[in-house]
């Protein structure tokens, strides 16, 4: 004889309902926590921005700064204010009679001594960002897993 | 009841669907859409980035130590951004108190109204030095404690006027070397250029490339910084200590022989180095936009490489040079000079209109004998003559690097000014013009072995950090080593026994010749005027130096003769350079020499 097994009980209709609303409200939780974090995240990046443009006008008026005080310099030490100071100071100008020439093997000569740098950016780069920052977690992953490792240098 | 609560909420659930599904189409509609693809562009446009022409900073420049004569300060330009200003008659009151600046328009300017996207902002004035700033600022500080935020319209206020820094050139030596300098018109802030002078030549490589900068307003799009390109800095061959000696002794010149102009060069025949060039007048580089008022009518911003003259007797080291080489003469050559030498019908004199008799090579150098350099010339004949005095350079450009050489073109056969009297008169320096760079880099080849090297003024150039120095260049080898030797020799005797000896200096010895012109006027030489010069070189045995010295039309009642107005100069620019450049005596050099091969020797 065929027996049909009935369930003992039901789930009530309240737990039934309580379970649907959590099913809906746990892909919004999901969601809000998303944008929580994004706009936390989007925040410190807008915040890091108006900060590099910042620290970019500054730079701006440093080398402005620095090309001022490089030229401000070189009006000091001018020939003609030169010429003022070491008559003032008691020099004379040397003539033939009072010099003393010897030969000074290992003197390499006078060579260029620029009073000030010449502008122009020296350093090899500008990157702004740490490279950490530069990638994507799955770009990362991706470096780890499947880049080829450093060949030894053989000495 | 519990069938009907399933539909109605499926029922609710296929609407939801339904919506989500057409808003999720529209979406895609949109996107998809030109209307949407043209405002995204343009919005980017408009509002993502803000595009900035940069200017790069203009290099600097240096003499040959390092020492700046041309760089960049800071100044400000004033203005008013017209929607915040609250009183401008203060505005114009304060302002012109600088003397640039005039009341009415500084008025017109502040008092203009604000409308957004047309009248946004006015300057008012430009270019002024921080202490102005500071002080402006100061006031406006002041206003502001008086009248806050300018609302009381009886009150001063300063509200609205604002300045922002910029940078522009700047000369720190003013008016020391201008003539090779030349300026930049920093006046002109969008299309300032170099004129004249190094300023001029370099120009492109020292103003470096604007550069249109997208930068983003979007503080989440942060990007790199674009690595802009500066202006390069140029390193000159220019000894500023040495320049400024040659300025000072040449405008002495000038002022005690009454002269219409002078110009000195101070080179280095081994290389071609320019140490020193100057010429009158000198202008204030940092007031540029007199430099018309200062160079009256034609007068050239650079004699040395703009101006052209009959050079007299100096060009006869080129004819000498010319007939030894070519085998036409050699020291023991003797000719009988008589009071004057006639060729085609014309008559050429000496300087003093006397007969000089027998003379060797020597005697007719060392007297400058015009009739004995026309004889040379005329039996050598033209085709040498003029084929030497083209390997010399003589009637074409040395290509110096300095904006502005002018040449006169050198008549030869054939041409429709050439006459065969050209010739003679061209063998001791008259019927022929040249700049006195065309003559320093011809004459340097004789102390230079008989190689001839480009004349220049920029040593090395520096880019980002990089030193690249420039390497010599030799333009030729108009005569041979043999032949340079020999005149070298001769001159330095025709100079210690001859006219040119006020040229001479103790302890060392000097080759050189001295060179009086008559001036061409309307045609016809003007005997009362003269162009005097002096072409002096030495150590003989190691030429560190060469100085040629051109004083235009001195007071011919002070001095008429190259050897008494430019050898003198020579002599008191050579007795300082020899100390400036290190060169001992000449025995106490032999003896260091001796010294420093024994060493060589045990070592």
């Amino acid at each position: 004889m065929q027996k049909k097994l009935v369930q003992a009980y039901k789930t009530t209709p309240r737990r039934k309902q309580l379970q649907k609303m959590g099913l809906y409200v746990l892909p919004v939780i999901a969601l809000g926590t998303v944008l929580a974090l994004y706009l936390v995240f989007s925040a410190q990046a807008a915040a890091a921005g108006l900060e590099i443009r910042s620290f970019m006008d500054k730079r701006e008026e440093l080398q402005r700064q620095v090309a001022n005080e490089n030229t401000q310099l070189a009006w000091l030490v001018s020939n003609g204010n030169m010429e003022k100071r070491a008559e003032k100071l008691g020099y004379i100008k040397i003539t033939g009679d009072n010099i003393a020439y010897m030969v000074l093997p290992s003197y390499p000569g006078r060579g260029i001594d620029l009073t000030s740098p010449a502008p122009g950016n020296n350093s090899e780069s500008d990157i702004l960002l740490n490279s950490a920052y530069q990638q994507s977690l799955w770009d990362f992953i991706q470096e780890m897993l499947f880049s080829e490792p450093d060949e030894e240098v053989q000495s | 009841m519990r069938y009907k609560s399933t539909g109605r909420l499926n029922l609710i659930g296929a609407i939801c669907t339904f919506i989500s599904v057409l808003i999720i189409f529209q979406l895609f509609h949109i996107q998809a859409s030109n209307a949407y693809v043209a405002l995204s562009e343009w919005a980017d446009e408009q509002y993502t980035y803000e595009k900035k022409i940069v200017y790069p900073e203009r290099g600097n420049i240096y003499d040959r130590w390092g020492h700046l004569l041309a760089g960049n300060e800071e100044v400000y330009e004033v203005g008013v951004l017209l929607q915040y200003v609250k009183n401008a008659k203060t505005i114009a009151e304060t302002l012109s108190a600088i003397p640039e600046v005039d009341y009415e328009k500084a008025l017109e300017t502040a008092a203009l109204d604000y409308d957004n996207g047309k009248n946004i902002y006015g300057i008012i004035a430009d270019f002024l030095p921080s202490g102005v700033i500071d002080a402006l600022s100061a006031i406006k500080s002041e206003y502001e404690t008086l009248n806050p935020g300018g609302e009381d319209p009886d009150q001063p206020s300063l509200r609205g006027m604002v300045w922002y820094p910029h940078l522009q050139r700047s000369y720190p030596e003013n008016t020391l070397a201008s003539n090779i300098l030349g300026f930049y018109k920093f006046r002109d802030r969008k299309n300032g250029e170099g004129f004249y002078g190094v300023e001029e030549y370099y120009n492109d490589i020292l103003s470096g490339p604007p550069v249109t900068v997208e930068i983003p307003l979007d503080p989440y799009m942060i990007e790199e910084t674009p690595k802009l390109p500066s202006g390069a800095s140029l390193v000159l061959t220019i000894d500023r200590e040495i320049q400024a000696m040659v300025e000072e002794k040449l405008d002495e010149a000038v002022e005690h022989f009454k002269a219409e102009s002078g110009t000195v060069i101070v080179m280095d025949p081994r290389n071609g180095e320019i140490l020193a060039m100057a010429t009158q007048p000198h202008i204030n580089l940092n007031q540029y936009w007199v430099y018309e008022e200062e160079l009256k009518d034609t007068t050239p911003f650079n004699r040395a490489i703009s101006e052209t003259y009959e050079p007299g007797s100096v060009f006869k080291v080129l004819t000498m040079a010319a007939a030894l080489d070519a085998g036409e003469v050699d020291l023991k050559s003797k000719f009988n000079i008589g009071t004057y030498f006639e060729y085609y019908g014309s008559y050429i004199y000496n300087w003093n209109r006397k007969a000089w008799g027998e003379q060797d090579i020597l005697g007719c150098m060392q007297n400058s004998l015009n009739v004995c350099l026309a004889t040379i010339a005329t039996e050598m004949g033209s085709e040498k003559f003029y084929s030497y005095m083209q390997a010399f350079g003589i009637g074409r450009r040395t290509n110096i690097d300095l904006g502005g050489e002018e040449i006169w073109p050198m008549s030869v056969p054939g041409d429709d000014d050439w006459w065969p009297i050209n010739l003679a008169t061209n063998s001791f320096g008259q019927g022929v013009a040249v700049t006195p760079i065309q003559m320093a880099t011809s004459i340097a080849s004789i102390a230079n072995g008989g190689k001839m090297m480009k004349p220049h003024v920029v040593k090395a150039i520096i880019q980002d950090g990089q030193i690249y120095e420039t390497t010599p260049q030799v333009l030729g080898v108009p005569v041979s080593e043999k032949t340079a030797d020999m005149l070298n020799e001769l001159l330095a005797q025709s100079l210690a026994g001859g006219e040119g000896s006020l040229a001479l200096i103790d302890n060392y010895r000097i080759a050189g010749k001295t060179g009086t012109a008559e001036v061409p006027d309307d045609g016809k030489y003007d005997s009362a005027l003269s162009n005097t010069s002096f072409v002096g070189w030495g150590p003989v045995d190691d030429p560190q130096f060469l100085v040629y010295v051109w004083i235009e039309k001195p007071d011919p009642e002070i001095g008429y003769w190259g050897s008494y107005v430019a050898a003198p100069v020579f002599h008191d620019i050579a007795e300082e350079l020899v100390t400036m450049l290190n060169i001992p005596p000449d025995s106490v050099r032999h003896t260091l020499f001796a010294q420093g091969s024994d060493n060589d020797q045990a070592n």
